[in-house]
């Protein structure tokens, strides 16, 4: 086994170097990367072992059970969401990602490890603390950084000129919310569109390649309404039978009245869209006007996207501040509720590649030619991140040093203000003077 | 050219004098720059918020300025001595009325209701400033949380008129990370009341003029809920002015699409005027 790992190393040493793109500082490091992630891994990839039950954990796809271990590997079954199966063998690690052989009502065969998370109980809980408290104790990470393929956004808002009074008395706000969220997604590199009405069908189509999904209007536990030009509601309903299809999709917010009313009901249109993969879906549990709404939704988006803060704490910040600066007293309690897919979600990790699900389309993505570049491509994409990782680092660093310089320059200022105040002022007072009386003395010998 | 050997020397002094001139005229541009940097200190509020937090010598920096209904809000970013990132909300009159510490929450529920109930009340004793708001027990207390496993507890104290009971605008709010029961969250409201809280508009005579929006032929809808309140009106406007309203939440039945049309809809308790209708 150990000979087989040299042998490895030494094949990805001459990969690298054949490709001359390394140096030696880079080449150290990324082995540094290889064997770190070798022999530490990731905490969700660490706590699967042989004879644990698993469940699959797809956000909403089957996932693959193949003969073999590797994309290549003959599909024996799809293993839907939230199946429990058995940890029988491995880990192998094969195209670049940890498979363990699994044991299903199917038979046993191997599945991607990514997909797989021990059923939760309390130790596994415990044990998942400190990978979840990781990266954002020291800094928040922006969530919106758009990680892959096309990073599309749409949002939708909705203006009609229907005759019912209750609808037309906010037909600018859900349209010009929509508007600024498709704005402030485009400003960070989002190729974003607002709607002004559409019908469930023509969002569903482009849910297709959403990273980011944006809904204001009205909605309910299982439902979000949409308007068309005539005024007609249709509405996007979930039940615990359908799927939505969604393969990019990261994040859905779903601004409607009482969509995260029942996050655990089985037909939580919340649910379905984080079933569908997105990482974090948003919701309102209680009825809200359309003005607190509106309210929070641009907090959100400036705690969020601009100023990078976590999801969940964007929302809860967001929800603190619409209620006392809108005096509104707290009838409303906290007006949101999130729903994710992932227990341990570490925001600064770039989304990661998802296997394409059987009787979907693949993703278009670069598909290196042997196993050895895959590792490369892994190893050149956990270098970028480290890398990253530093520049955030340096980032705060500098930002710390300015903050020190300008205090530093205040109180120098303010003590020089404080101290000499008549000095600018006084001096040239006393020159004027010294000048008159020197003129004047002059006159006098003259 | 020529020399001049009748032509004065410049006087040394002037040259000085230009020097203590540009010498103050960059002073005053360091100082404007300084005032108008992104980077702006917040020397004014520094030491509230350290006394807020009790870590002396905390440094913060300003990150945005909003018109509110309740003032000028002036929202700070600090780094506590744990390293973690907090935000304070700062009102007109220099004090924090909202303190929202950055981390990623934890899942595990480690710290008792009545536990986390202590730490609220201690710190709401020590910070919010009317004291008889928070003589007793908080109104609600909850653990909030998501699927996610995200847990805290909130704590809310309302304020309401002992006499009439209609809500007053102070309230205080406390969130304790159900995990290590340390203070995440802490938002206060306490504005000072400015109209009588005794309504001369009784309930009834309200709700009919609240009923009064619906046009003739449609079907009335129900009240779900009422409340006797002092508040900005109209809400969120920065120009708002306080009074004291009955606010009627009503409801429709669903329509063919599912959709329950609601609307909260806003009356004077002093004139029995209509104030405003805000849509849900």
């Amino acid at each position: 086994m150990a000979a087989k790992n040299n042998e490895t190393q030494t094949a990805i040493w001459k990969a690298i170097s054949r490709r001359r793109t390394s140096t030696a500082v880079l080449t150290a490091v990324l082995l540094g990367g290889w064997l770190v992630s070798n022999h530490v891994g990731f905490a969700q990839q660490v706590d699967i072992q042989i004879g644990d039950t698993v469940t699959v954990v797809t956000g909403g796809s089957a996932l693959n059970l193949r003969a073999e271990p590797g994309l290549e590997g003959e599909v024996m079954a799809k293993l839907a969401v939230d199946t429990a199966v058995k940890v029988v063998g491995g880990p192998r690690v094969v195209d670049g990602q940890q498979w363990w052989q699994v044991e299903s009502e199917s038979g046993i065969g191997w599945s991607a490890a990514q997909y797989l998370r021990v059923k939760a109980s309390p130790s596994a809980v415990q044990a998942m603390q400190p990978a979840t408290q990781g990266p954002l104790s020291s800094a928040p990470s922006s969530y919106f950084v758009p990680g892959g393929g096309d990073h599309i956004a749409d949002t939708y808002g909705f203006s009609s000129l229907c005759s019912d009074w209750y609808r037309t008395s906010h037909v600018t706000q859900t349209i010009e919310a929509a508007d600024h969220v498709a704005s402030v997604l485009s400003d960070i590199g989002y190729s974003s569109t607002a709607h002004r009405n559409a019908s469930p069908s023509q969002a569903a189509e482009r849910l297709l390649h959403d990273e980011v999904f944006f809904f204001f209007g009205h909605g309910g536990n299982n439902y979000i309404q949409f308007l068309d030009d005539e005024c007609s509601a249709s509405n996007w309903e979930s039940n615990a039978d359908s799927t939505t299809e969604a393969p990019h999709l990261r994040f859905a917010l779903l601004l409607g009245c009482e969509t995260g009313r029942d996050t655990d009901a089985p037909d939580n249109i919340m649910r379905q869209f984080a079933h569908a993969g997105a990482d974090r879906v948003i919701g309102f549990p209680r009825t809200v006007p359309v003005d607190v709404a509106d309210y929070w939704n641009s907090h959100f988006w400036q705690y969020a996207a601009v100023d990078g803060m976590e999801v969940y704490q964007a929302a809860r910040k967001a929800a603190a501040d619409s209620i006392p600066y809108a005096v509104w007293n707290a009838r409303f309690g906290l007006p949101v509720a999130v729903v994710g897919t992932t227990q341990v979600y570490l925001v600064s990790q770039p989304a990661q590649e998802k296997e394409p699900p059987l009787g979907r389309p693949s993703v278009p993505s670069v598909q290196p030619d042997n196993v050895l570049e895959r590792w490369g491509a892994a190893i050149q994409a956990w270098f970028d991140q480290l890398l990253q990782s530093l520049q955030e680092r340096l980032n705060e660093w500098l930002d710390r040093q300015m903050d020190n310089l300008l205090t530093k320059l205040v109180e120098f200022t303010m003590s020089l203000m404080q101290q000499c105040c008549a000095a600018p002022l006084g001096v040239p007072l006393a020159a004027a003077g010294i000048h008159i009386w020197r003129h004047r003395q002059a006159g006098r010998r003259r | 050219m020529t020399t001049n050997g009748s032509r004065r020397r410049r006087p040394r002094w002037r040259g000085c004098l230009t020097v203590l001139i540009l010498l103050a005229i960059a002073l005053g541009a360091l100082w404007v720059l300084i005032q108008l940097s992104p980077w702006k200190l917040a020397a004014r509020v520094a030491p509230a918020i350290a006394d807020f937090t009790g870590e002396a010598g905390l440094r913060v920096r300003e990150l945005r300025e909003e018109e509110t209904s309740l003032g000028q809000m002036v929202q700070y970013q600090g780094q506590l001595k744990s390293g973690e990132l907090a935000l304070f909300d700062v009102d007109n009159k220099g004090n924090v009325v909202g303190f929202f510490r950055q981390y990623q929450p934890g899942m595990a529920v480690t710290i008792s209701l009545e536990t986390a109930q202590q730490v609220a009340d201690s710190f709401v004793r020590q910070h919010y400033t009317s004291p008889s708001l928070i003589e007793g027990p908080p109104d609600t207390a909850e653990l909030v949380g998501s699927i996610e496993g995200v847990r805290f507890y909130r704590f809310v104290w309302f304020g309401s008129d002992a006499e009439t009971g209609s809500l007053l605008p102070q309230q205080v709010c406390v969130e304790v990370s159900a995990q290590n029961g340390q203070v995440d969250g802490y938002y206060a409201l306490d504005q000072a009341v400015t109209v009588s809280a005794r309504p001369q508009v009784d309930r009834q005579t309200a709700e009919q003029a609240a009923l009064g929006i619906v046009s003739s032929g449609e079907p009335l809808p129900a009240v779900e809920r009422y409340d006797l309140v002092i508040t900005t009106v109209p809400l969120l406007d920065p120009e708002g002015k306080q009074a004291l309203v009955w606010r009627f939440t009503l409801a429709w039945p669903p329509d063919e699409s599912g959709y329950t049309p609601m609307l909260d809809v806003i009356v004077d308790a002093q004139t029995g005027e209509l104030l405003s209708v805000e849509p849900y």
